[in-house]
């Protein structure tokens, strides 16, 4: 190979790599400007009739499903993560008029991991039939709270569950 | 003799910054561009690398720093290789630790690639030699 060429080649292959790097470094940005991360509250409809709601910035967090005692945290590949994050699940009675959270764990995780995460509700979260009409804090109903690092997604877990 | 230790000294913090910073992009960059960006842009400057050191062989920079037997092969070029080594297998690494692409594929993947550019060399070796 001339070496011509090969400084040619060189100069091509480096300029597409940091075209390539600039070019997604753009458009991450343009989708933080033009509003494509979505903000504030959403509800979306599970097949299974339960809603899951989320609020705050949303870069991150796409879906998450508690079915059962199986949460299962999808996040967004496409969407900046920090290099940890902190996954926090918190379970709060809200059956009296007060909200009071009988249950609250952290997990520590890189960000590879926390691409998607399926955990399980720990048993003592969940209310169990023969304490379902004790009061609170052990009341029916419930919602499961998931942080990943800034963003919030609450999961609402009804009777039964 | 001191300016050929100069420039090998030279060349190897050149060396050395490089290869940090192709680590850094790789495994501290991740938040910021898409995985799969990452992997073509670290396959191109590993390209890139490549390139430079057949052009710099052909120059009169790309001569040994050492004279002897020993440590002839030390030269520009040959840094400009392993410093392509270094970016192809920090790509190589990146794409196996991209989340949601199936374990089996990665495997299939890189060995494929990993036999195919072995077997590619020799036969194009061979084919240079073969004309001589």
């Amino acid at each position: 190979m001339q070496p011509r060429t090969a400084l040619t080649l060189a100069l091509v292959a480096g300029g597409l790599a940091v075209g390539l790097v600039a070019a997604d470094l753009a458009w991450t940005l343009t989708a933080q400007v033009d509003g494509r991360t979505e903000t504030g509250w959403q509800t979306v409809t599970r097949s299974d009739d339960r809603s899951v709601y989320e609020h705050g910035p949303r870069p991150v967090v796409e879906e998450c499903l508690v079915v059962d005692r199986d949460a299962r945290l999808v996040v967004d590949n496409d969407k900046p993560l920090p290099d940890t994050v902190e996954v926090f699940v918190g379970f709060y009675n809200q059956t009296s008029d007060r909200q009071e959270r009988i249950l609250e764990a952290t997990w520590s995780l890189s960000a590879f991991e926390v691409r998607e995460v399926v955990f399980r509700v720990p048993s003592a979260a969940i209310p169990s039939d023969d304490r379902a009409d004790d009061q609170p804090p052990y009341g029916k109903t419930g919602h499961l709270e998931v942080r990943v690092g800034d963003h919030y997604v609450t999961a609402c877990v009804e009777e039964g569950s | 003799m001191a300016e050929k230790t100069l420039q090998g000294a030279l060349t190897f913090l050149g060396f050395a910054i490089a290869i940090l910073g192709v680590l850094y992009f790789s495994f501290e960059f991740i938040p910021e561009v898409s995985e799969w960006t990452q992997l073509a842009a670290l396959i191109l400057l590993a390209l890139a690398y490549a390139f430079i050191g057949v052009w710099i062989k052909e120059t009169v920079v790309g001569g040994p720093f050492f004279e002897g037997d020993k440590l002839h092969w030390l030269r520009p070029a040959v840094v400009m290789y392993l410093l392509a080594l270094g970016t192809g297998i920090a790509a190589t690494i990146r794409f196996l630790t991209i989340p949601g692409v199936d374990r089996n594929l990665k495997v299939l993947v890189t060995i494929v690639v990993g036999v195919g550019i072995i077997v590619f060399v020799a036969m194009t070796m061979k084919r240079k030699e073969s004309k001589e």
